[in-house]
């Protein structure tokens, strides 16, 4: 089925190259680069005062139709316009000269696919070459974004395929909600949700986003369909794209194709996954307690294994090796001004745990027409299914429940002498035990997803100097999630089986129009830019959910073997729209400086009339130093730009946040009750404030690049959802606007060619660093603390937010201290005492995050790498505690064969805040107690100062010279080998110290540095090739 | 030209026309799959079936009251709270959000509606519960509640919500009395679960809140010149008449077939709360067994009986107040309200459930207050085995007996109860004869409220069920009605204890709220001087003195707080209780403690803050006024 789809593409791609029109000669040629003799391809070659033009393709070369006396233009970006008058030969050879000063235009792609000067532009602006992404050898682009983009961190849920990612531009900017960048594919907003599991029918009975975490939508889209990649950070792109945008853009903009001779590539990969790094299992002590062997128990704190016990590696059980392979195919073509391409792409792949999958085709079509002179066309039609089984995680999942199983028993053999029932190990009396193979192999955990995203624009120029742009796009899809568990994964094999699904449908229409008007006045010293724009978007979801337990046949997974009379379904629908205005100035003078005002108001249907209109303005200037006359005595500085904006965005409210909500009770009689949130006719939008200032620049003949930011922002009247006051408000849950924030940090990029020979030996270093701090500076005096319940998940650690302390705090039971800061011991058991309210523990963001990418390139070789780090970080180490209350490590034989221990602290026996504290001399052992004090306290699992450094990517490629492939079909072959997260160094001494204990769907300040039984990215092998056909 | 502008203008055009009617394109933030308004009539089921609230902290209160004893909420049972936890909050969970709004909603819709009998059942449930609520927390939200916007609430002293759960009491019979034109059919009938919509049976529960409301300031100096006895007398008169008027909450039951487990009896054995967490307390056994032993006034020991009965090894006090079934077994001394109120292991095949003879032979064991092993014998669970509740398997409690069934009604308040305020108010008028009647009116509804719910077992399947059928039941109540105890009492022998401790059999177990308001308005028979009990008048950090059973103003005979002067009740409260006995329960905690902790600590004379506010005794049990210092 597959292959035929790329046959009908490929066919249809090749039906596009139309040929060109006739003319009386054809002139050829080959464009190269001036300085490096290398070959320029996408040269634009116009016979001038003619419609007619063509562009160089991949190895620069050209074809035209002219006839004697025209003259032929050579333009490219950042490269001196030449023009040559067509001889009596056939043959143009080209070599153009860089120029600085066109360097100086280069243009991003931004607002709403238009593009702008980027010398205008007054905030930070990163482009992220496409090719790098198709390089990271990630399947997922959102995940192949960690550490290229200063500032940008991207957390994942944990290594398994299909894991939720989540992305944070500078800072979060919302204590309780979304804080992910908005994406934008060619104008259209992308829906980049991650499933909640309490929206399965359940409620969070079974799952939330502690133990199960859904893949991002963002993760559809095809990285070989991404031409080029704008991340645009603060809050100044909101006033265009508006609140979505509140924590930056990331703007997409997909190929179109070229027009010319047609091009088919082809390119794969093929991947290898093997899971390390796990933490040993002691196998000195058995089952038990206090010493004594009782296989009651799960916990290792018995006497010693008998000689010769064999032992099974329990955890290598549910490992394999996971395997991907990736098919990718493109044609492209199109005559004059008209281009096609269309693409298929086919990824399919196993994870490291045995029975994990992860799917995904991608077809893609999309082009563009210049119709008139004063209309032109784009479009773009992207389908995407996706499909993914996956293990639950934390203590729920397989890693946890292997660990716990005795060692003594061979867990892989996992079914009963019946062939049925789940077997439970042998010693083993107590039959509580889950085995979690039983489970990947019997439980069903599995989405599946059907995406389409079109976008269709049209530009008109109905005067000169004016254009119209009208945008409309459509994202659509659909989703299915089903959590399934067997009857017998349960204690004693006596569950009677859950069957649950959810068919969530989400629908995303947009429509853009945007009308400007843009001229240069007093001899060309004063430009000025104006648009206008009107938008609308609505983000409908349309959701049902049905539960049934009771399995008939056991080993059926369906709803319709469930006992009818448990069998319930639910429905949730819910529709946010937003409408607004736009409105830009730009006003330049000489090219050296600019000022741009914005503004953007929002009418938003979450928030009740009062409230639901806001306006949000931005300002920002840039200043090309370089073209101060004084600048030429510095060479050395070929470009160097000055900027700052300061912008404001507003926030609406989730849907449904209004009004209280009427469910049906589940008590005798039913009727209505209210559900747990209470009313807020008063909420009204966030409003974040953002500041920044840097400066930019190309250094040594544009060698050195470089792109310093510092920013601040303020986040006020933040929107917390589901936060909790006392009943008197008759509720349990409220909206409300509670608590200001500020933050600050800076972005800092340098790269630099280190050797550019011009024998074509070339190596490149670059490095982004950046740094974010933030503090609490409001929350009402009533609270002490807003914390997400779901990571709560180790002692009683969570992600605490209290006055006066960063937003991405630890909080905890810290040891009560006297006032010189010792710890008090309880002179009765000689323990540590902990305080029963919570505190600040640490702080989870790093002091830096930094990546460093290298690649060096000669002839067709090039090899890159990618490392991504961080420095000065808290991590709790979840894990650590657990396998110390389980007796697991051999960290914790360590403890129980220290012998008696005497705490250090001072006793709390009234004389502890005096000069003189009686220092504990209280010997305590270990083994008097049970599994408790090896479990110590709060702050003993806080590991601070974790530095870290991960080597993402290592690539190797070679570019078989053309010349060897001249009597193929092959135009270009590339081969590669690759690896991903090959090594780490780091002193942490836990699983994952990028660890995250929740999936992406739990918002706010997420679960990022909270390592609970993290499965952390497997160490991956690639080999693939691409190659495009003649 | 022309060509493109206008089709630029038409395209704003159509835009600009698509987007005139802006507010309804925005009007799109309403559920649309749930209701925005419901009929008042459909909040009825869920705001009465709350109260099964009033069993999940019956699980603190019965341990408090010597009930119950418990493996589960220890810290109850040992006066002291559960730090960090929501335990013992439900009634406040119930009052603020799961009655709450609904019940607001229900009562202004049908105000404004014209509809005056669900509004006066409205009212006689809100007063109801907040009755309850400030009985049990003392200091509660009422002025500020539910005021949308705040994000803190300040507390009202008890003695500014009691006038006004009388209010409500009060509008609750005003408006049960009107008339009311609205034609109901069957929304009312079929959606109230405790009286099918009966307007003289509400008004009559109306009343009954407002004696209940009254009785509990019996302590207080002014008791009888203000009035107030006077008005617990004229409440009761008009409150219940016969059992038929007890106030019940019907529940589906069904076990595990029901669609919602929450449809079964929190006490059933389905939803296993009770299992075999909670059991019945040695105290419990002693009273209604008629073994309230005999103390040695000099050591504090029971003193060992000579008669060389195994069963029961100590002397019996001399007189018992309920009855002396454990010892003799003649006509009229026998309180078959043991047989189905206490469980005992004895014949668990279900053999003799009919046989009076062996019925008397019961042997019944009593625990301690957080253990089931009690100074004489081990107490089985509720259903009667010394293992956790089961429903199925060859040996199981079936869905369970009496008031502890799946399908058993929520008891919220009783005839025999209102008779026994009745006797009691009477009682402080120095109306002897007149609290006689009642007394033994109150006696007599409960022996009929206790037949009432009687599921007899399977003869010889140790499946479930009452050990007891109830035609030998009411044979028996018969006999003890006419004897000694009840009718036969001598008037010159009858006292307050036997009014308070027969009303304590009588709400036993599902009634310990009300019964813990009688035994700390009485100070829990603590021996001081002057008004109320404090630290070095009552007790001290280790120990607290209590009356002797000898000393005629005790009215729980036999009844010794933890750290008393008898044997077996030699312990001591938490040090942060600085030697109280607990007095009220702490509001929730996640909801005040967490989030609305500035105004907890302004409370006097205990800062809500305090860690030993749960001692701080509430505004009914002070004779005179609170302190006003801290």
């Amino acid at each position: 089925m597959r292959t035929i789809l790329l046959t009908c593409l490929t066919a249809l791609g090749l039906l596009l190259s139309v040929s060109v029109m006739a003319q009386t000669k054809t002139v050829t040629g080959t464009v190269t680069d001036a300085d490096t003799k290398e070959t320029l391809p996408g040269v634009n070659v116009v016979v001038k005062g003619t419609t007619i033009g063509v562009m160089t393709d991949a190895k620069g070369a050209y074809s035209i139709k002219a006839s004697e006396g025209q003259v032929l233009q050579f333009s490219s970006i950042g490269y001196i316009t030449q023009e040559i008058t067509v001889g009596s030969g056939n043959l143009i050879d080209v070599a153009l000269a860089t120029n600085v000063q066109t360097l100086n235009e280069v243009v991003v792609t931004a607002e709403f696919g238009m593009k702008r000067v980027e010398r205008s532009i007054g905030s930070s602006v990163q482009t992220i070459k496409t090719t790098e992404i198709a390089e990271s050898g990630r399947d997922n682009f959102v995940a192949a974004l960690q550490g290229r983009v200063a500032g940008m961190n991207v957390g994942s849920s944990s290594g398994a395929p299909g894991a939720s990612t989540t992305v944070i531009l500078r800072s979060i900017t919302s204590i309780s909600g979304n804080n992910q960048p908005l994406y934008v594919v060619d104008g259209i907003p992308m829906n980049n949700s991650t499933f909640d599991p309490l929206s399965l029918a359940d409620g969070g009975t079974n799952f939330s986003v502690r133990n199960l975490d859904f893949s991002s939508r963002g993760n559809d889209i095809n990285p070989a369909d991404i031409e080029s990649m704008t991340v645009l950070k603060g809050a100044a792109a909101a006033a265009l794209y508006g609140s979505d945008a509140s924590n930056g853009a990331i703007i997409i903009t997909t190929k179109k194709g070229t027009a010319g001779a047609g091009k088919i590539s082809y390119d794969n990969s093929f991947r290898w996954d093997n899971a390390y790094g796990y933490p040993d299992i002691q196998d000195k002590y058995a089952n038990g307690a206090y010493g004594y062997t009782n296989w009651y128990y799960t916990t290792r704190y018995g006497g010693l294994y008998p000689e010769g016990t064999k032992f099974y590696d329990n955890v290598g059980a549910l490992l394999q090796t996971g395997f991907t392979s990736r098919h990718a195919l493109s044609v492209e073509g199109g005559a004059g001004k008209t281009s096609l391409r269309a693409s298929a792409s086919w990824l399919d792949g196993t994870g490291i745990i045995k029975t994990t999958k992860y799917s995904k085709l991608n077809i893609t079509l999309s082009g563009r027409s210049e119709i008139k002179k004063w209309l032109s066309v784009e479009g773009s039609m992207q389908y995407a299914a996706v499909e993914n089984n996956k293990a639950p995680l934390g203590t729920d999942g397989p890693l946890y429940l292997a660990m716990r199983w005795p060692q003594v028993d061979n867990m892989a053999d996992y079914m009963d002498a019946d062939g049925m029932h789940m077997r439970y190990p042998n010693y083993y009396i107590d039959t509580d035990l889950l085995n979690p193979l039983y489970g990947l192999y019997k439980n069903k955990l599995y989405d599946k997803s059907d995406r389409v995203i079109t976008a269709l624009s049209a530009n008109f120029t109905p005067v000169r100097n004016t254009f119209l742009r009208v945008q409309m796009g459509w994202d659509v899809g659909m989703q299915s999630y089903i959590q399934g568990k067997h009857p017998y994964y349960s204690a004693a094999n006596a569950g009677t089986g859950v069957y649950e699904s959810t068919k969530r449908n989400f629908s995303d229409p947009t429509i853009n129009v945007i009308a400007g008007y843009s001229n240069e006045f007093f001899n060309k010293k004063l430009s000025f830019s104006a648009q206008f724009g009107y938008h609308q978007q609505e983000n409908s979801v349309n959701q049902l959910s049905s539960y049934g337990t009771g399995f008939m046949v056991v080993d059926m997974m369906s709803i319709n073997n469930c006992t009818s009379t448990t069998v319930s379904s639910s429905q949730k629908n819910t529709k946010r729209r937003i409408q607004a205005l736009s409105g830009q100035i730009e006003l330049g003078y000489n090219k050296m400086a600019y000022l741009t005002l914005r503004g953007r108001n929002d009418w938003s249907s979450t928030l009740m009339p009062d409230n639901r209109v806001y306006f949000y303005p931005a300002v920002e200037g840039s200043f090309i130093l370089t073209e101060m006359p004084f600048m030429d005595a510095v060479p050395q500085i070929t470009y160097m730009k000055l900027r700052g904006s300061i912008a404001q965005v507003g926030k609406d409210a989730p849907p449904l946040s209004i009004y209280p909500q009427l469910i049906v009770t589940g008590l005798t009689g039913g009727g209505y009750r209210y559900d747990f949130t209470g009313p807020n006719l008063k909420l009204k939008p966030e409003m974040n404030t953002s500041k920044e200032v840097g400066v930019e620049g190309r250094l040594f003949h544009d060698r050195v690049n470089f792109d310093f930011t510092y920013f601040w922002t303020h986040c006020a009247d933040q929107i917390i959802n589901g936060f909790r006051l006392s009943y008197g408000t008759g509720f349990v849950l409220n909206n409300m606007n509670l608590g200001d924030f500020k933050t600050w940090g800076y972005e800092a990029h340098i790269d630099g060619d280190i050797i550019s020979k011009p024998n074509g030996l070339k190596w490149n270093l670059g490095i982004n660093i950046s740094h974010t701090g933030s503090d609490v500076t409001y929350l009402p005096p009533n609270v002490t603390e807003y914390y997400n319940a779901y990571t709560w998940n180790t002692g009683n650690i969570r992600n605490g937010i209290m006055m006066h302390h960063p937003v991405t705090s630890l909080t905890g039971q810290a040891y009560t201290r006297n006032d010189a800061g010792q710890i008090l011991i309880d002179p009765t058991t000689g323990l540590p005492k902990v305080n029963s309210t919570w505190s600040v523990l640490g702080n989870r963001e790093p002091k830096v995050r930094f990546g460093i990418q290298t690649n060096a390139s000669y002839k067709g070789l090039r090899l890159s790498a990618m490392f991504a780090g961080r420095l000065g970080a808290t991590v709790v180490n979840g894990t650590k505690r657990s396998m110390m209350q389980s007796g697991l490590s051999w960290e914790s034989v360590k403890l129980r064969e220290k012998g008696p221990v005497v705490f250090n602290g001072v006793l709390k026996d009234g004389l502890e805040n005096t000069t003189n504290p009686t220092e504990n001399n209280i010997s305590v052992s270990y083994n008097n107690y049970g599994a408790s004090i090896y479990t110590g306290y709060d702050e003993d699992w806080i590991e601070k100062d974790v530095n870290y450094l991960r080597l993402q990517e290592l690539r190797l490629s070679y570019a078989i010279p053309e010349k060897m492939l001249l009597k193929t079909p092959l135009a270009t072959t590339t081969l590669f080998v690759a690896g991903n997260d090959l090594l780490t160094w780091t002193n942490y001494s836990g699983i994952d110290a990028v660890g995250n204990t929740v999936s992406a769907a739990a918002g706010g300040t997420g679960g990022e540095g909270m390592d609970v039984w993290s499965l952390p990215n497997p160490r991956g092998f690639s080999l693939g090739l691409s190659v495009t056909f003649k | 030209m022309i060509k493109k502008i206008s089709l630029s203008v038409m395209l704003l055009a159509s835009l600009l026309f698509a987007t005139t009617s802006c507010d309804d394109y925005l009007d799109v933030n309403t559920n649309i799959d749930g209701p925005t308004y419901v009929p008042g009539y459909l909040y009825l089921a869920g705001i009465i079936q709350s109260y099964q609230g009033l069993y999940y902290d019956g699980r603190a209160t019965a341990p408090l009251t010597q009930m119950m004893g418990t493996t589960s909420f220890t810290t109850f049972a040992t006066n002291y709270y559960s730090e960090g936890s929501d335990n013992g909050g439900e009634l406040w969970r119930m009052t603020y959000w799961l009655q709450g709004m609904n019940l607001e909603n229900m009562i202004n819709q049908s105000i404004e509606g014209e509809n005056w009998t669900l509004a006066g059942i409205g009212y006689a449930i809100k007063a109801f519960s907040w009755d309850q609520l400030t009985k049990i927390n003392g200091e509660i939200i009422l002025k500020e509640a539910f005021e949308p916007g705040r994000l803190s609430f300040d507390y009202d002293y008890q003695y500014d919500v009691y006038p006004q759960v009388r209010k409500w009491a009060y509008q609750a019979i005003k408006y049960l009395e009107m008339q009311d034109n609205t034609v109901y059919g069957t929304t009312i009938s079929a959606n109230d679960y405790i009286y099918g919509g009966n307007k003289d049976k509400w008004i009559k529960f109306a009343y009954g809140v407002l004696a209940r409301n009254f009785i509990s300031l019996s302590c207080k100096t002014d008791f009888v010149t203000s009035g107030l006895a006077d008005s617990a007398i004229y409440c009761a008169q008009r409150s219940f008449q016969s059992t038929s008027d007890d106030a019940t909450v019907t529940v589906a039951g069904g076990g595990k077939g029901a669609a919602q487990s929450a449809y079964n009896n929190f006490w059933g054995t389905f939803r296993e709360n009770l299992t075999y967490s909670y059991f019945q307390h040695e105290y419990a056994v002693q009273v209604m067994t008629g073994t309230v032993p005999k103390y040695d006034e000099s050591t504090g020991n029971k003193v060992v009986n000579t008669i060389g009965n195994t069963y029961y090894p100590y002397e019996p006090a001399d007189k018992q107040i309920i009855c002396d079934t454990a010892i003799f077994s003649q006509t009229g001394h026998f309180d078959p309200r043991v047989a189905v109120k206490l469980a005992t292991t004895d014949d668990p095949n279900y053999l003799n459930m009919s046989n009076i003879i062996q019925i008397k032979k019961r042997r019944y064991f009593g625990g301690a207050f957080t253990s089931a092993t009690g100074p004489i014998g081990t107490a089985p669970s509720f259903f009667g085995r010394n293992e956790k509740s089961l429903y199925t398997g060859a040996v199981n409690d079936g869905s369970g007996r009496w008031l502890y069934r799946d399908n058993a009604p929520y008891i919220m308040m009783t005839c025999a109860e209102i008779k026994f305020v009745l006797a009691e108010a009477y009682w402080k008028k120095n109306m002897k004869q007149e609290a006689f009647d009642a007394f033994r009116a109150g006696v007599k509804a409960d022996l009929a409220f206790t037949a009432k719910y009687i599921t007899p077992g399977t003869g010889g399947s140790p499946t479930g069920g009452d050990k007891i059928t109830a035609a030998v039941f009411t044979t028996m109540a018969n006999e003890y009605a006419a004897g000694p105890y009840v009718d036969n009492l001598a008037l010159a022998d009858f006292t307050l204890s036997h009014i308070m401790m027969q009303k304590w059999v009588a709400l036993y177990p599902w009634g310990s709220n009300e019964a813990w308001v009688d035994m700390r308005k009485y100070q829990y028979d603590i021996a001081y001087t002057g008004d109320y009990p404090k630290s070095g008048n009552g007790w001290d950090l280790s120990s607290v003195s209590m009356k002797w059973d000898s000393d005629a103003s005790k009215v729980y005979k036999g009844f010794y707080l933890a750290p008393a002067q008898v044997q077996g009740r030699k312990g001591t409260y938490n040090a942060l209780n600085l030697g109280s006995p607990c007095y009220r329960l702490r509001p929730r905690y996640n909801s005040e403690y967490m989030w609305n902790k500035p105004a907890l600590e302004g409370l006097l004379p205990i800062a809500g803050t305090a860690p030993n506010y749960q001692c701080s005794i509430p505004w009914f049990a002070y004779p005179g006024d609170m302190p006003t210092a801290k």
